[in-house]
């Protein structure tokens, strides 16, 4: 009866992140990558985690993830979630690949209508899954806003998800493209706007991990000039585990999905989420021995929750403006024996420099959780690690950015040939329209909770 | 002189004085009618007195209890008899013979010819016998025999007082302690005794015995018996006032002196007085070896009296050394008369659940009054009471090693060695404790199992417990039935994979409903300790188990079996369950919020913007408050758990490990029960009364705006479909009549307004208080108020 949680990873990002993901979960959980329980720290029989929320035990006591792995080609989930030691844990039943294994080509439409054509078959899947859950409390998309599968076929079930499950939350963990980068897919804009409404109107909350302030991160704490995916996907699997680490290792409080987003998306339409991840080198270094140096730092309470408050350990790239502010903002410290005399000094420092500005209209404050580490995992050298999540008006310059990039191609109606031929876009470029305006409301909205400027 | 023996020929036990005594007055009577019919006295032949000895017919009286029959006093027996000759007729060597042969029967404690009891002495009255004979020599006795035979009948009244202080001593309920002193002073009677045995020998048949050696011969013993008499008379003395101070008034209060007597603590004697029999009220037991030790105190100087009490102490001591040696080696307590220093409260069940602590504070308790010196220092006496009370309960679980006898060879019970031996056998029983609780118990499991259920450290349980039970939870207590939420407890605590899964205790984990709100529950405890707070059972917002939702009944309890019952007693679980009650409501406030906040993300017409300004304004006005609420709640929550129980908790096993006495671990456990009591607010009246206010307003707000939430549809159904719309009821008030949309949103805009503002009132009064016990009660106040303000 754990509140259950069903993934999907689509796309080709989607399932790179996802696969990293489960591997972070199965060493935290003591899974063997055949998928038996087999702990090689803790021999404590007693159950100390609820694995239930993520895994479920198959006949043979195996743990199988829930989640659902879906992409229009089959080379990514070959290459990576099938190839990997962890090939076995998978449900195969829960693996879609297309057929024919063109993709998406990079067009939301072509996604979201092949995802449309087989929805029979995605339905089922999800359908099965959530049937297999005594008390499902929601779904995790894990996906790309900018390709063409991640984008258009995440889209399709967001609506779908909506639509069936009403009363269940959706939590997505998306990828927006970066902004420095001159991305090779030059329909990107278009891509994210039409996700991007989705997102705004479907889901409950959205985890903003942007591509190009992932790569400076992984860059800075691996001091490496260009880190692979490999490395990023590994940072964004660390900050997924963290953020539901209060879900799979109980504590006092946050131990369900709609008890931390009911303080963090206290505005329902406003519901975009920022993370900052600390430390990460360290975490890296355990799963990656080949990773490169890294600077040691001191970890005490306050150095993370200051860390966590520096824009440039946020996994979004935008520019914060002065008017800035937090709507919310949780911190989820991990680590064992912390003082919670150390957590209300840190607090109180961080109140008197103001370094964590909130929106005048709410009495919102600093929300922290403290919780367990894994108990499976050998302590790593640093004592307490972070992971704030961000409900912050910047988030805004993300939307801004992605409407520029999107107005600069669509005043020219370049490039919308591959768009026009599918159904969706049938009766015109209504839905672009639609989008933009939906978006430029959650602008607007974000931008109302922000202090007049002076 | 006859003996008239019912049982003559029977040789009855060699310690028997009567038999000494029997031998003694016939051969006597033999000598004297020698004497007599030495001396020609013909108008003398009428019947003289003749002292006369008998036995008393077998009885149910101990062995040892004097058996002659109290003779006939003289006086009385000789009023018609003739006066014998005056013996200030007879030469000087014959009355010294006279005088000697009386003597001989004095000093066996009768009377002789010349030699009488005084007027004012009954023979037949214990009182006298204690007090001693008055002996009265005929007048006429040589001036130069007097002096020696007052001395010896002195010594011989000392004898025959000390003989009935033996059988006083003796008596049923006298009790072990003084049984042991009687038993060595009839030693020393029995050494003055085969004295006059040797007196009379030397007086029928060897010559050269004059009354000085007589005298010469006695004196030693005489000393001894005199210094055993002052003795003999201290704890008479001591036996009175105690018999004195136990008598109670002549009382009218019939059913109180009832209630005593139902308790067979009272007996009523045929006067009307209830006489205490609680052992107190005389001396024995621990008294007498007190009173024998301060005796032997102050004659410490006197090396006769010193060799002697410390004999008589040492002999006395051994029935209380032994029920000592038993208690803190093995745990028994061996005290037929109940004089041991420890006394058990037999009555008290141990099966029954929730005496326990009773148990444990009630079951020894000490006899304060009948101390024995050296047991009077009280850390003394406290290391002997929980050296056996541990060692009872190692033994009652059937633990630890308690069969072995340690080598009893303390002298006394003034042993200087008594103090480490004592020592050291009660490190011994609290080790035995101790491994017995954390090793074989597994105490630490037990308090984490607790902590996990109670405190909710891990609240999966607790949250499954809601996601089956919520229908149930919301329902009126009164309608509800404990069996069904312990059976959708159960079903939580054993689902696989579970947490509680694995938990080996989680069998004990008992659901049960309480018939008041825990503030309620909180007021009536602060109102009882504290006379000055107003009265709580003049509240009238009481609420009772018809309007109260079984969310706010439920409280878990805990099976707890002896001996962790002592540390994880009732008194602590108590205090266990209102910081669940109290933690589960929070729980329950934040899953509320958590619902309605689902409402407000997932439904149409709260979630897209409305054309309505005054909608648009009312649901932006409940967004903030629920904000509001729920940031108040989780401040709470947070301070609760990780700022109130889990250092207290870090702590408390840190005292753990280092605690040596398992009465020092179970004041440890309540005195971080009560931290967190008082650091979760919940000891103080005022705070206690702002948070169920303000915990009201937010079940008010959930049930406003679930119950309201359709009204959304009403004013705005433009985000519905035409089917929906279509289904749409409108609202009636009471007279049946519809309610227009403004009246509607004025309604709920009244509602949600004055919930604002109660809501920020109490936040702001709580705010205040926090403010004023943060300086003045508990700094661990400060952290919440700075962050709430």
């Amino acid at each position: 009866m754990p509140r259950e949680i069903i993934t999907i990873q689509a796309g080709q990002c989607g399932n790179q992140i996802g696969a990293r993901f489960w591997e972070q979960l199965c060493r935290e959980h003591g899974i063997s990558p055949d998928g038996t329980f087999s702990p090689t720290t803790n021999t404590s029989t007693n159950v100390v985690d609820r694995k239930e929320v993520f895994f479920y035990q198959a006949d043979d006591t195996r743990y199988v993830p829930r989640t659902l792995l879906l992409d229009l080609e089959p080379r990514v989930i070959n290459s990576t979630a099938l190839e990997s030691p962890y090939a076995r844990i998978y449900n195969p039943e829960n693996v879609y690949m297309s057929a024919d294994g063109s993709g998406a080509g990079n067009i939301f439409a072509c996604g979201y209508s092949a995802a449309a054509k087989m929805a029979d078959t995605l339905l089922d899947m999800l359908d099965r899954e959530a049937d297999g859950s005594d008390s499902l409390e929601g779904f995790m998309l894990l996906h790309s806003i900018a390709g063409g599968t991640g984008s258009g076929m995440g889209s399709f079930l967001l609506e779908q998800i909506h639509d069936r499950y009403p009363k269940k939350l959706i939590q997505t963990y998306s990828v927006f493209p970066s902004s420095s980068q001159v991305s090779d897919v030059v329909v990107q804009p278009y891509n994210s706007m039409l996700t991007l409404r989705r997102l705004a109107e479907y889901a409950d909350s959205v985890v903003v991990l942007d591509n190009g302030a992932l790569g400076n991160i992984t860059a800075e704490a691996l001091r490496v000039q260009s880190p692979t995916f490999d490395q990023t996907n590994q940072l964004v699997a660390s900050v997924m585990s963290a953020s539901t680490s209060t879900l799979r290792y109980p504590g006092y409080m946050h131990n369900d999905l709609a008890c931390i987003l009911a303080s963090l998306v206290p505005f329902p339409r406003l519901h975009f989420l920022s993370t900052a991840y600390t430390p990460f080198s360290a975490d890296v270094l355990d799963a990656n021995p080949s990773g490169g140096s890294f600077a040691v730092r001191k970890t005490t309470v306050l150095d993370i929750m200051r860390r966590l408050l520096q824009p440039k350990n946020r996994m979004v790239s935008g520019s914060v403006s002065r008017q800035s502010r937090y709507v919310a903002l949780l911190n989820i410290i991990q680590g064992e024996d912390i003082d919670p005399t150390d957590v209300h000094k840190a607090l109180l420092r961080i109140r008197e420099r103001n370094l964590a500005p909130f929106i005048p209209s709410t009495p919102a404050s600093l929300q922290i959780s403290l919780t367990r580490r894994s108990p499976y995992i050998p302590t790593s050298k640093s004592r307490v690690s972070g992971l704030s999540l961000a409900n912050h008006t910047s988030i805004t310059s993300v939307f801004k950015r992605t409407m520029d990039q999107f107005d600069k191609l669509y005043r020219r109606h370049a490039f919308l040939d591959q768009y026009r031929k599918e159904e969706m876009f049938s009766d015109g470029l209504g839905e672009f329209d639609e989008a933009r305006e939906v978006v430029n409301g959650v602008v607007e909205e974000y931008k109302a909770l922000e202090p007049l400027g002076e | 002189m006859e003996v008239d023996d019912p049982r003559q020929g029977q040789g009855h036990d060699q310690g028997l004085s009567g038999i000494k005594t029997k031998k003694s007055t016939i051969t006597t009577t033999t000598t004297t009618q020698h004497i007599r019919s030495h001396s020609s006295h013909p108008q003398q032949e009428a019947p003289l007195y003749v002292p006369k000895v008998s036995l008393n017919p077998s009885t149910s009286l101990p062995l040892l209890a004097c058996r002659l029959m109290p003779q006939p006093k003289c006086s009385e027996v000789t009023r018609n008899t003739p006066r014998p000759r005056n013996i200030e007729t007879y030469a000087l060597d014959v009355q010294e013979v006279l005088v000697m042969e009386d003597l001989l029967n004095v000093l066996m404690g009768h009377e002789g010819v010349y030699i009488n009891y005084s007027d004012s002495y009954n023979p037949r009255l214990e009182l006298d016998r204690l007090k001693g004979p008055d002996y009265r020599t005929a007048r006429g006795l040589d001036p130069s025999f007097k002096d020696f035979t007052r001395a010896c009948i002195k010594i011989a009244s000392t004898y025959v007082s000390l003989s009935a202080f033996v059988d006083k001593m003796t008596r049923d309920r006298r009790g072990l302690v003084n049984g042991a002193l009687a038993a060595s002073i009839r030693k020393l009677l029995k050494e003055y005794v085969k004295l006059a045995q040797g007196l009379e020998y030397s007086l029928r048949f060897e010559s050269g015995l004059t009354l000085h050696k007589f005298h010469l011969k006695l004196m030693t013993i005489g000393g001894i018996l005199h210094e055993t008499h002052e003795l003999a008379k201290d704890i008479l003395r001591e036996d009175e006032v105690r018999f004195h101070n136990a008598t109670l008034e002549p009382s009218n209060d019939l059913d109180a002196l009832l209630a005593k007597f139902r308790e067979n603590s009272v007996e009523i004697d045929t006067r009307g007085y209830g006489i205490s029999l609680n052992g107190s009220s005389m001396c024995r037991g621990g008294i007498t070896l007190k009173v024998i030790a301060e005796r032997l105190n102050a004659h410490s100087g006197d090396p006769t009296a010193n060799q002697l009490l410390t004999r008589l102490l040492n002999d006395a001591s051994k029935p209380y050394l032994q029920m000592l040696s038993r208690w803190i080696y093995q745990g028994v307590i061996l005290d037929p008369y109940g004089e041991f220093c420890i006394q058990e409260n037999g009555d008290l069940a141990t099966g029954n659940e929730g005496a326990y602590d009773e148990y444990w504070e009630q079951r020894y308790s000490v006899r304060k009054d009948e101390l024995p010196l050296l047991l009077s220092q009280s850390n003394l006496l406290e290391k002997v009471l929980l050296a056996g009370k541990y060692l009872n309960i190692v033994r009652e679980c059937g633990g630890g090693d308690t069969s072995k006898d340690a080598a009893v060879n303390w002298e006394s019970i003034q042993d200087p060695a008594l103090v480490p031996s004592i020592a050291s056998a009660s490190d011994e029983s609290n080790r035995a404790l101790l491994s017995l609780l954390l090793s074989s118990h597994n105490l630490f499991d037990r308090l984490a199992s607790l902590k996990h259920y109670f405190f909710l450290d891990r609240a999966d349980y607790y949250i499954n417990f809601q996601d089956i039970a919520w229908t149930e939870l919301a329902r009126p207590a009164s309608q509800s039935s404990v069996t069904k939420l312990q059976y959708l407890l159960d079903l939580c605590l054993r689902q696989p994979g579970s947490i509680t899964s694995t938990d080996q205790y989680k069998d004990d984990v008992v659901a049960s409903l309480a018939p008041t709100t825990v503030w309620d529950y909180l007021l009536q405890i602060v109102c009882a300790t504290d006379p000055n707070e107003s009265g709580w059972e003049s509240d009238s917002r009481k609420m009772s188990m018809d309007d109260m939702p079984v969310s706010c009944a439920f409280q878990l309890d805990f099976k707890v079996p002896f001996p962790l019952s002592l540390v994880i007693s009732r008194r602590a679980l108590i205090r266990y369950q209102i910081l669940f009650r109290h933690l589960a409501e929070l729980k329950n406030l934040e899953r509320l919020l958590s619902i309605v906040w689902l409402e407000m993300a997932k439904s149409r017409h709260w979630r897209y913007p409305t054309s309505d300004e005054r909608l648009h304004k009312w649901k932006a006005f409940s967004n903030i408050l629920r904000i509001k609420m729920v940031e108040f709640v989780k401040q709470l929550l947070y301070h609760c758990t990780a700022e109130v129980i889990e250092p207290n908790w870090k702590r408390l096993q840190e005292k753990f490990k280092s605690a040596s006495n398992v009465d020092e671990l179970i004041a440890d456990h309540i005195t971080f029960l009560d931290t967190c009591l008082k650091e979760c607010m919940l000891t103080n009246e005022k705070l206690i009364r702002v948070q169920q206010k303000i915990f009201g307003y937010i079940r008010f707000f959930v049930n406003t705006i679930q119950a309201r939430s359709h009204f959304l549809e009403i004013v705005d159904p433009s985000h519905l479909s035409d089917f929906e719309r279509s289904r749409l009821q409108p609202v009636y008030d009471r007279n049946g009549a519809t309610i227009p949309n403004d009246t509607l949103v004025e309604r709920m805009n009244r509602l949600v307004k004055t919930t604002d503002t109660n809501f920020s009132h109490s936040c702001k009064v709580f705010k205040d208080a926090l403010e004023f016990f943060a300086a003045t009660e508990s700094t661990s106040l400060l952290a919440l108020s700075a962050r709430l303000s």
